[in-house]
């Protein structure tokens, strides 16, 4: 019954205040999709990685050989480890710089001409076509149903995307191929591109590399024993990777291993702070859609003082009115909430899509926890943010009924405003702790960083604001009147060297100084109305100016 | 509880009825600029139950200063105003929005209905705070049966003409059943027929409840129905008129 009546009185005074609700709705909207569609990025981006980690690595061990390269002999011992079962399989991978010859031409076999530039040169890995990669097998652009062991057959290489971008080569072309190896002999081989595969998986790191069959390029050059770089390692299980990662390097001291919980920990700090810095922006565009609230909902109750007014006549108390305008702050975040997580939906799908183009593998989870999440996140930033409105707004005199009083500006008030604004700003802190997931000293460093700032801004509005209200809209010129233009114009003018663009705003200023003397006396009025309602409401034109500013200064910056 | 007396029979025997508000030399100043302007320099009446007052004087004279001081929506700088002998000018925020809610009703000139509420949830507002038997909604349905709107349940505000907005106001006065209905100017936003219409409906009304009606106005047609007029001239009283012609 009551509850109905309060739904009811709630719902309808959100429609009727029209453009100014569906604005305060906006800001709790795009506040709430940014935390959400950037928590959703830094999801996927964890995800992506771990899952592609071990494909990265090229198996759940990487043994690198690293200044003495492994001989055929050496491969022996794997041979004996996978025989045993300690481990399910490996491959050994020869690698080399390769750079191609500008010209095919028949005559001309020995190295690049020494133009060549670095950028040229590329990876050469030589591989076992039957036994590689160990891990999930790569995607291929063309030809769509490729094999590594099909197409590394007799001088057919295959070659990753970025190398076919940077070299404009494509499938079915022809290319000599110096490869200069570690150990320093070199051998130019005539090979066929057979095959371009995605920059993903196992080659999501490899850059511009060729892949040849280890096959030929020991028949390239025959007396040269062969050496591999790193030996690709998979297994059963973790324990079993513990174990034999271990032996591995007791039996090689000189080479080293990676294995994937290894190669994940060294880019977890990096995802930490990607996924840290996502959601602080994400937290500061929360802080300025909860100005907008602020400022929103200042405008929307103070529209409705003398109905505020009458409901104290008949006996409202300041805690039913912070039940009834709680009730309003929570529809409009739970509705902006309810937006924002939809269009944040949207925009980490669009992102998915643009980072799958970039070849990343991204594992889409649409978790209905983040979008309640969200939903949570736009109540609770507009009850906080409504706290200020909201008090004040109850605290309007009950003799407003009878006649119009201006807003209080007694020190108690003022008080009331600053002791707001510390319960407001701890509110939001601990919201922005919960988001960064229990950081607590970031959490501070960020918010209270960002509220200096706003702050800082607002004193500036506030007295212009102030300064603009006690502006005299003279009959005629005297001299202090001629004296206040000249004083603005010069002040501009110094203005000018440091802000230009507030130079020149104040200029404008004084020149309208002078013109206003000039214009009929009708105009004179509605200006001088004009700044009397500027200096009644001052609070409520500071947070205006603030909000216009900031949503200005950010749509400058795109 | 202050409807023992019919108001017809009162008038005589007034003197003899309890007095249910006592206003004890109440002045009102108010800072303006460097200076205080004294907008009520000490205003003492008494009001007893069932009567109809009303109170008169020229524009700026302080008659609405006066109703908000007695109705409990603004403080007096000195004085006291004591409704069943209870003090209600330094009251807590809380006990004197129940002295609002129960104890006074109040109609305005400007009517003051809320405009996203239909004429029976205005009704209902009152009834939703504090404690009151029975059915909001069916209380609200019986007022404004009362002032003839039965119709118009479900109108808002601005699908109603000025006088139907103005009964809808009475009705919600009345919610709460309280023992005052105080009236700023009720009909100053009408016209002659309209006005006229309202007042009987103050009358009407009196005669069926028993409640007491403190009416401040310009209009001599509503004076003329109360059983006193006191008149307020720059923030005194100037004299006060009992309808049966004596002054004091
Ligand atoms: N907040 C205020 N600030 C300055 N002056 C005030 C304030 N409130 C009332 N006054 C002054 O007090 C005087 C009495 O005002 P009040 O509204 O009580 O008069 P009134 O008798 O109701 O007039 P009317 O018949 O025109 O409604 C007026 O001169 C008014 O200017
Ligand atoms: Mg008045």
């Amino acid at each position: 019954m009551k509850a109905s009546m309060y739904f009811n009185y709630t719902s309808r005074s959100l429609l009727r205040g029209g453009l100014r609700t569906l604005l305060a709705v906006f800001c709790v909207a795009v506040g709430v999709m940014a935390i959400v569609a950037l928590q959703l990025v830094g999801s996927m981006l964890q995800n992506s990685l771990t899952s592609s980690t071990r494909d990265t690595n090229g198996g759940d061990i990487a043994v690198t050989a690293q200044s003495v390269p492994f001989k055929a002999s050496d491969l022996s011992y794997f041979e004996q480890l996978k025989s045993e079962g300690a481990i399910t399989n490996y491959t050994a991978v020869m690698s080399a710089n390769g750079s191609l010859s500008p010209v095919a031409s028949p005559g001309t076999s020995g190295p690049l001409s020494p133009v060549a530039s670095s950028s040229q040169s590329f990876s050469v890995n030589a591989v076992d076509p039957n036994n590689y990669p160990v891990v999930s097998p790569p995607t291929f652009v063309t030809p769509s149903y490729g094999s590594v062991s099909n197409l590394l057959t007799r001088n057919q290489v295959i070659i990753t995307q970025q190398l076919s971008t940077t070299f404009h080569h494509k499938v079915g072309d022809i290319v000599t191929v110096y490869i200069k190896t570690q150990a320093g002999s070199g051998q130019t081989l005539h090979v066929t591109i057979a095959g371009v595969v995605a920059d993903s998986g196992v080659f999501a790191q490899s850059g511009n590399l060729m892949l040849i069959s280890a096959h030929d390029e020991q028949a390239a050059a025959p007396s040269t024993p062969a050496s591999y770089s790193t030996v690709y390692v998979t297994t059963a299980n973790q324990a079993q990777t513990d174990a034999v990662v271990k032996a591995i390097n007791q039996h090689f001291p000189l080479a080293s291993t990676q294995t994937v919980a290894g190669a994940l920990q060294a880019q977890q700090s990096s995802i930490d702070l990607i996924s840290k810095f996502l959601e602080i922006a994400g937290l500061l565009a929360l802080l300025i859609g909860g100005v907008g609230i602020v400022n929103t909902m200042q405008v929307l109750l103070s529209r409705r003082k003398t109905e505020i007014a009458m409901l104290k006549t008949t006996g409202y108390r300041r805690v039913d009115l912070y039940v009834l305008f709680g009730l309003e702050a929570g529809l409009l975040g739970m509705v902006g909430g309810i937006i924002g997580a939809a269009a944040a939906t949207g925009v980490s799908s669009i992102v998915r899509i643009l980072m799958q183009n970039l070849g990343l593998t991204v594992p889409f989870q649409l978790n209905p926890w983040t979008i309640a999440g969200g939903v949570a996140i736009g109540l609770v930033t507009a009850l906080i943010f409504g706290l200020i409105p909201i008090v004040q707004a109850a605290n309007i005199r009950p003799l407003n009924v009878i006649r119009d009083l201006s807003e209080s500006r007694g020190a108690s008030s003022i008080a009331l405003t600053i002791a707001l604004l510390v319960v407001l700003s701890v509110l939001f802190c601990a919201l922005a702790i919960v988001i960064l997931k229990n950081d607590v000293v970031l959490g501070i460093a960020a918010v209270y960083g960002a509220f200096a700032f706003l702050l800082v801004l607002s004193v500036f509005f506030g007295l212009v604001v102030f300064v603009v209200s006690k502006l005299p809209v003279p009959e005629h010129f005297d001299l202090r009147y001629l004296a206040l233009i000249l004083v603005g114009m010069a002040a501009s003018v110094l203005l000018y060297l440091v802000l230009p663009v507030f130079g020149i705003l104040l200029f404008a200023a004084s020149l309208v100084g002078i013109v206003i003397v000039l214009v009929p006396r009708t105009w004179k009025v509605s200006t001088k109305m004009a700044l009397r309602n500027i200096g009644r409401q001052r609070t409520r034109t500071t947070t205006t100016m603030l909000a216009l500013f900031i949503t200005a200064s950010l749509a400058d910056r795109r | 509880m202050h409807t023992t007396v019919p108001p017809e029979t009162g008038q005589a025997q007034s003197t003899e009825r309890t007095v249910v508000m006592d206003v004890l030399n109440i002045t009102k100043n108010l800072p303006l600029g460097r200076e205080r302007i004294e907008i009520l320099k000490g205003i003492s009446f008494q009001i007893r139950s069932g009567e109809f007052v009303s109170i008169v004087g020229p524009s700026g004279s302080g008659k609405s200063t006066l109703l908000g001081i007695i109705a409990g929506l603004d403080n007096p700088t000195t004085g006291q105003v004591l409704i069943d002998g209870v003090d209600i000018t330094r009251m807590s925020e809380g006990k004197l929005a129940a002295v609002r809610n129960s104890e006074i009703g109040m109609v305005f000139q400007a009517f003051n209905l809320i405009p996203t509420l239909t004429a029976q949830e205005n009704v209902e507002v009152p009834l939703y705070v504090g404690k009151h038997k029975g059915s909001p909604s069916a209380r609200a349905q019986e007022l404004l049966a009362l002032v003839g709107l039965t119709h118009r349940l479900d109108h808002r505000p601005n699908q109603l003409s000025g006088g139907e907005q103005q009964r809808v106001a009475i009705a919600r006065a009345l919610a709460t059943d309280p023992a005052f209905v105080i009236a700023d100017e009720p009909t100053g936003n009408l016209d002659a027929r309209n006005g006229e219409n309202v007042l009987e409906l103050i009358a009407q009304l009196r005669t069926q409840t028993g409640k007491t009606f403190i009416i401040a106005t310009h209009d001599p047609v509503v004076a003329s129905h109360a059983d006193r007029t006191i008149r307020i001239v720059d923030g005194k009283i100037t004299e006060i008129e009992h309808s049966n012609g004596s002054f004091t």
